[in-house]
């Protein structure tokens, strides 16, 4: 699978966030995309995954040379994209274990094998080092936001996708969980060849982790990329030396 | 033996004592349901036992599950000759009527009368002290009315579980009522659950009034579904020290149906608790008013009362009325009460969307995940199958009510329940 973001424009109510952005991605790869607080990177993932308030005013996403813009959310993700949020949504009633019944079973389009789904969670939500009792929860509700974190990953995993975005895995662990979280997105790449799309502010997580693209994103536009070096020069020199406006 | 002349004028009297009903106001804003008596049939229905007895097979097969009594405008069947339950039929000679002539003054509940004036025959439910039974009861309306009065009288210590399923297939207008009085003596304990699946030619009218001796303890949950009309007015009582009401209201209303809830929990006695959970579901056209109303009767010290009133709007033509009221006579007690509206959420849908799943069954998920808590009130996991499945139905044929459900509740797993609980569920459904 192949992601492309051309020249793409969009904004929430009116007001443009994203001006320009332009990114290209494949199944197996990983990049990174980072940038300063309110430079557009959660509207981004938003946009790719058609959140209903944001508007694209120019431009395109495409996946595998067509475009998904005329897509609904759930045929996106159908196409193999997975979105891990920034704040994942806790909703009341909404079983865990039958919402990922239900996830895999829209995207696989075949009925889902519980004893295997249940063996999967277990296994994985030991890899996590989370507390099972996630299993009998509602979705997210009630869990710190280490474990809500957590349990993106989880899902990621479970889901089998061609392509990931993480908006912030790293915000709200300590640091044992950005490790044990990095560990699992990086066997999650070995096992499935599953591209990633890691969106962060820290340099932390990627200690653990061996991206080959990064992208630095300013004011809604990709203003550099590069590889692992570039991280380097944003340590030593903040964002804005790449803020050009 | 049951004294039922004794038994209707109690509960009329009873009926009288709520004080939002003879309100100029109330009546106003809230009581027209543009309901027409004088289109109803009278209740009779003879000769339909055939019908009934195909309703019954086609429950049966679609949902596995089996009656003990089967109720219908002209008659009754008990499973084996079940001596928990019985049949008393007023014959013709009016006796329904020439109570509500008695009791019922201009300007009253007329609804309420129309049910006593025509009801012919009342199911008596009676456990002896100590005693249990679990019992499922089918109510089907086939081609008349029923009016029906249902009475539970449990002993010293007895336990009832009890399901009752309402149902209709009438093709012209009909009404489908029940006045029910529960009576639980010291120490006793019901699990109700009432589903009301009426077809679009039924008015609902339910009318339930319970009192709950000292330690007894009345968990009732209403299912409102069906009906082009529900209209309820439900009054249960922690009567006795140390006793406890549970009462929860499940309502999801379509197309244009409207209906009207009024519950009343009452605390009567020092150290009892009573909560009352109402969630309802609107979407297209439909109207809910949700009027829960807690009552605290002077006297009753370290009385605790809980009403809660939730609703849910899947569009934007539905209405949900929420009217939470409390009417405390005593100082030492602990009462709250809440009450919240809104549509669905979008980060939600976003959320559940974003990971593959359709917002037909994204919008499906989120409305049995809101009704969670009345559902895992419900103690039998078949009545839980059931009722998710005809929620479950209600939403994917876009706001279809009255038909025989097949058990379906996918994709449900209640709140709460750990490891061994849901595998449990699944093996439950995969033995289905």
């Amino acid at each position: 699978m192949k992601l492309e973001i051309k020249d793409l424009y969009a904004g929430i109510d009116g007001k443009a966030i994203i001006k320009g952005a332009n990114l290209s991605m494949k199944e197996g790869e990983v990049h990174v995309i980072m940038g300063p607080n309110g430079s557009g990177k959660t509207t981004l993932a938003k946009t790719i995954f058609g959140y209903p308030s944001v508007k694209v005013t120019q431009g395109d996403v495409l996946v595998d040379g067509k475009s998904i813009l005329g897509l609904t959310t759930d045929k996106r993700a159908a196409l193999g994209l997975f979105l891990g949020f920034q704040y994942p949504v806790e909703i009341e009633g909404v079983g865990f274990v039958n919402f990922l019944r239900a996830s895999k079973e829209a995207v696989s389009q075949s009925q889902a094998n519980m004893k295997e789904l249940m063996k999967d969670i277990k296994v994985w939500s030991g890899e996590l080092k989370m507390d099972d009792s996630i299993i009998g929860r509602a979705l997210n509700k009630g869990l710190s936001g280490g474990e809500k974190k957590k349990a993106e990953i989880l899902q990621m995993i479970l889901q089998r996708p061609k392509i990931a975005i993480l908006d912030e895995p790293d915000s709200g662990l300590d640091i044992d969980a950005i490790k044990v979280v990095a560990e699992n997105i990086n066997k999650a790449i070995e096992e499935t060849g599953v591209g990633m799309l890691v969106i962060t502010h820290y340099n932390r997580i990627l200690s653990y982790m061996h991206p080959q693209h990064v992208h630095i994103m300013v004011n809604g536009k990709i203003v550099a990329d590069g590889s692992k070096e570039l991280i380097e020069k944003l340590e030593k020199e903040g964002y804005e030396s790449f803020d050009h406006r | 033996m049951i004294d039922q002349s004794k038994f209707v004028e109690e509960a009329l009297n009873e009926y009288h004592r709520l004080p939002e009903e003879g309100d100029s106001l109330y009546i106003r804003r809230f009581a027209p349901l543009g309901l027409d008596i004088d289109k109803y049939g009278s209740g009779r229905s003879d000769g339909k036992e055939d019908k009934v007895r195909k309703f019954y097979e086609e429950l049966r097969e679609n949902t596995g599950m089996s009656f003990d009594a089967t109720v219908w405008e002209s008659g009754c069947i008990v499973k084996d000759g079940n001596p928990a339950i019985r049949l008393v039929k007023f014959g013709d000679n009016e006796y329904g009527k020439a109570i509500s002539n008695k009791l019922f003054r201009s300007g009253d509940d007329k609804y309420v009368a129309m049910l006593h004036a025509t009801a012919k025959q009342a199911l008596v439910i009676d456990i002896k002290d100590g005693m249990s039974a679990d019992l499922k009861v089918l109510f089907a309306v086939v081609g008349g009315s029923l009016p029906m009065q249902v009475f539970v009288n449990l002993g010293k210590n007895a336990r009832l579980g009890l399901f009752e399923w309402h149902a209709s297939d009438c093709a012209k207008p009909c009404f489908s009522g029940t006045v029910r009085e529960l009576r639980l003596q010291e120490g006793a304990a019901c699990d109700i659950s009432v589903l009301h699946n009426e077809n679009a030619n039924t008015t609902v009218l339910e009318h339930t009034k319970g009192t709950t001796s000292e330690g007894g303890s009345s968990t009732i949950n209403f299912i409102y579904t069906g009906g082009n009309a529900v209209r309820a007015r439900n009054s249960i009582e922690a009567s006795g020290r140390e006793s406890m009401v549970r009462v929860g209201e499940l309502a999801i209303s379509s197309k244009r149906q409207k209906f009207d809830l009024n519950t009343y929990v009452v605390n009567a006695a020092g150290g009892s608790e009573a909560r009352l959970s109402s969630a309802a579901v609107a979407m297209q056209e439909s109207t809910c008013y949700l009027k829960g109303f807690a009552v605290i009767t002077n006297g009753s010290k370290d009385a605790r009362s809980f009403v809660e009133e939730k609703g849910l709007l899947l569009d934007g033509m539905a209405k949900i009325n929420s009217i939470p009221s409390m009417s405390i006579g005593e100082n030492a007690v602990k009462a709250t009460h809440s009450s919240a509206i809104g549509p669905i959420d979008q980060d939600s849908m976003f959320y559940l969307t974003s990971r593959g799943i359709s917002a037909e069954t994204a919008k499906r998920l989120m409305v049995l995940g809101f009704f969670s808590g009345p559902i895992s009130g419900i103690r039998s996991g078949l009545v839980k199958e059931v009722v998710s499945s005809v929620i479950s139905g209600k939403i994917r044929s876009n706001g279809e009510f009255g038909e025989l459900p097949k058990l379906n509740a996918e994709n449900v797993i209640w709140e709460g329940s750990r490891e061994a609980g849901i595998e449990q569920h699944y093996k439950y459904r995969t033995e289905k």
